[in-house]
């Protein structure tokens, strides 16, 4: 009889072990997993905070038909994931040429830095533009 | 004497029977939690990760004669997302639209994941369902429980 009691303890102890062995790892691998993702959130919401642009030039009129926007952030910008909306309607980036500060090879907007666009419809009598760039920072300006 | 060896042998079977079923038992009950624990961490990760932003001008809504409605939806967060009406959940006007009044394109290409910085272009069959209504619109966007709202008016 005092045998059968430790015996049967022991086996259920081996299967409380057994069943922490599986949940932890489960546990701790979701846990990360979750706290992961929070702080690339929290970097997002960070580098968007310190991200901001502005319309400075817009030219409708004439053979040189572009806009300038400064970075006034403090992040890095990606040249060739910003979009422009003319009236509404979106450009395809195939269709709107960019440079920085005349140079047409480099895909960093850096702070201070000028973006001039180009889009191949022009811009003669537009009458509303909206640029959106990273993390959906965006301007509009009325002409 | 001997029948005292004996009932003892059967106790102590019975008791190590016993004593298997209820660490089997529990050993799979946390087993099962654990995976779903486990979907559930990378359910609410993607959902974290997931953002999106509506880029169109509220001040130009792009109509056509039809009143069909097209906008444009960045991808600003860090988890890709298909470009396809099943990702899509939208709500115009407190109107529900079906995934057969949705077309979903990508807006610089023809992929069919929508990246960090990508753009999906997203229109919506005004003709069988009229959700387009004049005046004051507001389209409730929802992506993998990211929400957005695009107010605008119509002329």
């Amino acid at each position: 009889m005092g045998f059968s009691v430790s015996a049967a303890t022991a086996v259920i102890f081996a299967g409380l072990f057994l069943a922490l062995g599986i949940f932890y790892p489960a546990m701790a691998n979701s846990y990360e997993r979750v706290q992961t993702a929070d702080a690339n959130q929290a970097d997002r919401a960070l580098e968007q905070a310190n991200s901001d642009i502005r319309i400075s030039t817009v030219r409708t009129t004439g053979s040189d038909q572009t806009i300038d926007v400064v970075n006034e952030g403090s992040t890095t910008l990606p040249v060739n994931k910003t979009d422009l909306v003319i009236d509404g309607a979106y450009q395809e980036r195939s269709t709107v040429a960019t440079d920085i500060d005349g140079d047409d090879t480099t895909g960093l907007w850096l702070p201070g830095e000028t973006l001039t666009l180009d889009p191949d419809t022009g811009l003669g009598g537009v009458d509303q533009i909206r640029i959106v760039t990273e993390h959906g920072v965006a301007a509009s300006e009325s002409i | 004497m001997a029948s005292v060896s004996v009932s003892h042998l059967i106790i102590f079977i019975a008791s190590l029977v016993v004593a298997a079923g209820v660490a089997g038992t529990l050993t799979t009950g946390v087993e099962r939690v654990s995976n779903a624990v486990e979907d559930g961490s990378l359910d609410v990760s993607q959902q974290v990760r997931t953002d999106i932003d509506i880029i169109s001008d509220p001040k130009n809504p792009a109509l056509d004669a039809n009143n069909n409605l097209t906008i444009h939806v960045r991808n600003t967060g860090s988890q890709g997302i298909f470009i396809q009406p099943d990702s899509i959940d939208m709500v115009v006007n407190g109107e529900f639209v079906p995934n057969s009044d949705l077309t979903v394109t990508d807006a610089n290409g023809d992929r069919t994941t929508a990246r960090t910085g990508d753009v999906m272009e997203i229109t919506v069959d005004n003709t069988d369902t009229e959700y387009i209504q004049n005046g004051d619109n507001r389209v409730y966007l929802t992506i993998n429980s990211d929400e957005e709202v695009y107010e605008f008016g119509t002329n």
